[in-house]
């Protein structure tokens, strides 16, 4: 038994339902890990982890130029911001918000930098629940495509401190 | 009057009586089973087994806690409780209630099996009390309020040097002790304790402290930087790469849990229906799969992390062509396997399943091990490996869908399969006869279907965008609001209810077990009394 | 026929009749994969594209 010495000879091959099992196992296997990069060169959801270090404070400024240059409204005191379809767009998480609401259009793709200010955040994109990490010092670029038009709530999911579960922000698209 | 207990493998009468082994006395021969037991690694399974049954305790009234805050229609804890709560819940359960139990284990895997003695009870005494020391200091630090940082700690979230250093001491003594495990089997071999190869139990245990090795040094090397930030030496520590580093300690210890849950699997077999591994090297194999692959498998909780390649994601998420998770399917066949060829032999053959009617289903040394399997099996198993798909993660990570997988793997399969292990180790090693036999029936009963209902309440709330780590899902006080899909609230009932039921099924255990301890009939000289 | 008896003795010879019942469970749990993975990828499919 499982708590006994084995018998001398216990180094035998798999036999009837064992090797029937260990094959259908491992070709379930090889199946999933090639899904991956199946996926990745011909899925559309994909996360490639495409970022560039970069200091705090140069992120920040690269935000604030991005809604001065391309600010069209506000929203609960928050600047709403139309950046070019195609184009560039910035995203700031700190504690506790996301800065700025971010009006994009259906059917274009854009490049969003995401980073943080001070500590580790979750970018949780609602409903369609889209999750990416955003770290401080990082500049984390995702190339995002919105669908259909609407109103789409940030949530934080990375815990950030006592206001951790009030930091929301926007999406809005038209 | 107690019954002789029906361990089939004690009238087995081809099994000639153990050598003499290297005891020098301080063995006594256990008598229901006949086997050596060595009695200073008795004292020190006792002494590992009865803390972690007190952080089990900690770590359960805290999932109470958090499981009513977390249902919204009950939400009892403040804000910074719960995160306080949550934080102390991790950390108790995850590293101290499970890894005192493993060193436990290691130590019984290392001696009766072998023959042997313990290699020293010096070491072993430093390993206890720097555990101990540990886990005092942490829990001191959390409950106090100096680190609502969570388990992970993840920088620059900041907490007090003595909750890193707490964390650290705790790990050198776990590596302590399994430096003991591993100086025995040295020198079971070389006192020719025994004849052959180890049995599969001990190669189980011997695997999960291998890669107990491996997810200890990347502790070091996470925790000793993050020490000395918080003590203002070092300036900085990057978050990308403390989260790399982290989850090798923190996936590698999962790995662990998986290795001892398996080993324990294969010991109640034998122990509750007198199975036997139906072919060594495929369970060995699989064993050996674990220690191979599972040390390059921590990418799948930085799926959606920035500045780690898609390739490297992809070839280490999936633990090298998922040749780990193979391992696992594997086992989910042998175990049942082995059972099932046990009872058919004893003459349960009617069909394809009237061996699995006729198990001994009132034994919850049995029930345990049989829930902890299809728990483990078909619930965290399926989920985990699902979720850790590179692209699928997008859609889970840090939603309540991961703790969802991970109550079933780590709660419902391993702590699980811990619980019924004790109806065997109370008796054996404590030799005491369990209280309230009826009850402890029904205990495993209890935890597995409330860890199912946890399960499933969590994994359904998450995948509708419910976050984990989240004190209020209905965004009060925000300038923004946002909601949910309104069937979240069934869910949460579910979860709700599911959590009630298994801190039920938990503090039976607990009680039980802590009162036939102190009170429970002794059964020196005799049999345990049959479950 | 006394040397067939001896060799399904020894430690646990698995015949291939020996565990049907295990091998029907462990195919539920590979369809249920089967099915929850695919699942997956296309609840996956149907959000936004993402790089």
């Amino acid at each position: 038994m499982a708590i006994h010495v084995p018998p001398k000879d216990w180094f035998k091959a798999p036999a009837g339902f064992e090797r029937v099992w260990i094959g259908l196992a491992l070709v379930w296997c090889l199946v999933m890990f090639l899904a991956m990069p199946w996926w990745h060169f011909k899925g559309r959801q994909n996360s490639t982890g495409e970022a560039y270090k970069v200091e705090i404070p140069a992120f920040a400024e690269r935000v604030n130029r991005f809604v001065s240059t391309y600010k069209v409204g506000e929203e609960a005191g928050i600047p709403v911001v139309q950046p070019p379809p195609g184009g560039e767009a910035y995203l700031q998480a700190s504690m506790w918000r996301w800065h700025p609401i971010l009006k994009l259009k259906a059917g274009q793709t854009y490049r969003i930098h995401m980073s943080s200010t001070d500590l580790q955040h979750g970018f949780s994109l609602q409903p369609m629940n889209m999750n990416f990490q955003v770290l401080p010092g990082y500049d984390h670029v995702i190339t995002l495509t919105p669908t259909a038009p609407g109103t789409y709530p940030i949530l934080c999911n990375e815990f950030c401190g006592i206001g951790h579960h009030m930091m929301t922000g926007r999406i809005v698209v038209e | 009057m107690a019954e002789t207990a029906t361990i089939p493998f004690v009238e087995d009468p081809t099994r000639a009586p153990p050598p003499v082994g290297n005891q020098a006395g301080a063995v006594r021969i256990c008598d229901t089973t006949g086997l050596p037991v060595c009695t200073t690694a008795q004292t020190f399974i006792r002494l590992n087994a009865v803390m972690a049954v007190v952080h089990l305790l900690v770590g359960g009234v805290a999932a109470l806690l958090l499981v009513l805050t977390r249902w919204p229609a009950v939400h009892l804890l403040p804000a910074d409780w719960f995160y306080r709560v949550l934080t102390a819940h991790g950390l108790n359960m995850l590293i101290f209630w499970i890894i005192f139990m493993e060193i436990g284990i290691l130590y019984f895997a290392c001696t009766t099996p072998l023959n042997s003695r313990l290699y020293s009870k010096g070491v072993a005494v430093v390993s206890f009390a720097l555990m101990l020391v540990g886990a005092l200091m942490v829990n001191a630090m959390i409950w106090t309020g100096r680190s609502d940082v969570l388990m992970t700690s993840y920088v620059p979230l900041r907490a007090h040097p003595a909750f890193y250093l707490g964390i650290i001491l705790f790990a050198v003594g776990t590596l302590v002790g399994v430096f003991n495990f591993f100086a025995t089997l040295y020198i079971a071999k070389r006192d020719r304790t025994y004849d052959g190869s180890v049995p599969l139990v001990t190669f189980g245990a011997t695997a999960a402290a291998i890669i107990a090795v491996v997810a200890l040094l990347h502790g070091a090397a996470v925790y000793i930087p993050a020490f000395l930030w918080s003590i203002d030496v070092i300036q900085n520590v990057d978050p990308v790469a403390y989260r790399v580093v982290w989850w090798g300690l923190g996936h590698q210890s999962q790995q662990i849990n998986v290795c001892a849950m398996v080993s324990v699997w294969y010991l109640m077999g034998s122990l509750t229906v007198g199975s036997k591994p139906l072919n060594q090297a495929v369970c060995r194999g699989a064993f050996v799969l674990y220690i191979l692959f599972i040390n390059i498998a921590s990418a799948h909780h930085l799926l959606v992390d920035p500045a780690v390649s898609a390739g490297w994601k992809i070839w280490n998420t999936s633990y090298a062509m998922y040749l780990a998770v193979l391992a696992s399917m594997i086992h989910g066949f042998t175990v049942p396997a082995s059972v099932e060829v046990a009872l058919r032999r004893q003459g349960h053959n009617r069909g394809l399943f009237g061996w699995l009617a006729a198990a001994p289903w009132r034994n919850p040394g049995f029930s345990g091990m049989a829930l902890s399997v299809a728990i483990f099996g078909f619930i965290g198993g399926i989920t985990g490996v699902t979720l850790g798909t590179e692209q699928i993660n997008i859609l889970a990570h840090n939603t309540l869908r991961i703790p969802g997988h991970f109550h079933a793997t780590v709660v419902g399969g391993t702590s699980l399969a811990f619980m019924a292990l004790s109806y065997y180790v109370v008796p054996l090693i404590f030799q005491r006869d369990y209280v309230m036999p009826k009850l402890a029936r029904v205990q495993p009963w209890l935890f597995g279907i409330g860890i199912v209902l946890l399960s499933f309440g969590m994994s359904f709330a998450g995948s509708y965008g419910v976050p984990r780590r989240h004190w209020d899902i209905e965004f009060t006080g925000t300038q923004l609001p946002a909601s949910f899909d309104a069937s979240v609230h069934f869910w949460f009932g579910v979860m709700g209810i599911g959590g009630i039921l298994a801190f039920t099924g938990l503090l039976t255990y607990i009680l039980l077990t802590v009162i036939t301890v102190f009170f429970g009939e002794k059964n020196e000289g005799r049999p345990m009394r049959a479950w | 026929m006394e040397k067939h008896q001896f060799e399904k003795e020894k430690e646990g010879e698995a015949d291939l009749h020996e565990a049907p019942g295990s091998m029907a469970l462990v195919l539920l749990l590979l369809v249920s994969f089967v099915i929850y993975y695919f699942a997956n990828w296309k609840a996956l499919a149907d959000v936004w594209p993402v790089r």
